[in-house]
């Protein structure tokens, strides 16, 4: 009869690898090909503390890159507790580009397709779109 | 054969062992892990606090945060990136991974900070970035 021997380390290298495999969710794999995984949206984000009382700058600036084709980006405005005269905006259509948020309304500074996408139709400095508007073009809807 | 017979039941924990290691389910789940970690930086749930370090796993509803020159490379199962720069501070609030269908969802809560985030392999609709000041969604035309 042929015996096999199956020496400690086999038995131990059995072990460790059915604890690992078990344990480890995120396969090797994708830790070494995330890195590489730039292809995907690229969104840069800067967002201010809510309790920075710094005047100027933006609330939040925003970067856009790589979205994919047929895509484009909504940013839906919060307002903050206690804003009684306030009414959150859905900024429809971004493409990309950078954006700067600041008192509610957000701008383009560069790319985007050069659109001013910020206030609504009436306020002042707006340049959005028309109530309901369906043109693709327009990156401003009120909600 | 009595050699044979010695490692039976060292085979048979071993067994075990595999057996329930795969099919554990853990308390909360991994989504991901930090790839690469600048001190100082932080992650936990709740009020309880660990020092990121690479290889370090990340679970759901987790936040991490960084000092003033720290900063986290995160890769996550679907192979989203975010990387978190010095002061910052992020909630993993969701991560649902759906790689063949479209019920995937990965919510970012961002309180503060600079992060520079990449979508993995889920449909760009699946990805939600938020902030105190708004919510950042992809659509399809």
């Amino acid at each position: 009869m042929t015996h096999f021997r199956i020496s400690k380390k086999v038995v131990a290298a059995l072990l460790s690898v059915g604890v690992s495999a078990g344990g480890l969710m995120v396969p090797t794999e994708s830790r070494a090909q995330g890195a590489a995984a730039a292809n995907g949206a690229t969104v840069s984000l800067e967002v201010k503390p809510q309790n920075e009382r710094r005047v100027g700058g933006c609330d939040v600036k925003l970067t856009i890159e790589n979205l994919p084709p047929g895509k484009t980006a909504d940013f839906t405005s919060t307002c903050p507790p206690g804003e009684a005269n306030c009414t959150p905006q859905t900024f429809r259509n971004l493409r990309s580009g950078t954006y700067c948020l600041r008192g509610g309304v957000l701008a383009s500074t560069s790319g985007g397709g050069g659109h001013s996408i910020g206030g609504s139709p009436s306020s002042p400095g707006g340049g959005g779109c028309p109530p309901n508007q369906g043109s693709q073009n327009c990156m401003n809807n009120q909600q | 054969m009595n050699r044979c017979q010695r490692w039976i039941p060292a085979l048979l924990l071993a067994a075990v062992l595999v057996a329930i290691a795969s099919n554990a389910e853990p308390q909360s789940a991994t989504i991901g892990v930090a790839a690469s970690v600048t001190p100082s930086a932080e992650g936990g749930v709740g009020t309880v606090f660990q020092t990121l370090k690479p290889g370090s796993e990340l679970q759901a509803s987790e936040t991490v945060r960084t000092g003033d020159a720290g900063q986290a490379d995160l890769v996550f199962i679907d192979r989203t990136n975010l990387s978190v720069e010095p002061t910052s501070e992020v909630v993993l609030d969701k991560f649902v991974y759906d790689p063949v269908g479209s019920s995937g969802k990965v919510v970012l809560k961002t309180n503060r900070g600079a992060f520079r985030f990449v979508t993995g392999t889920q449909d760009s609709s699946a990805y939600q970035l938020d902030t105190p000041y708004g919510t950042l969604n992809v659509r399809g035309e």
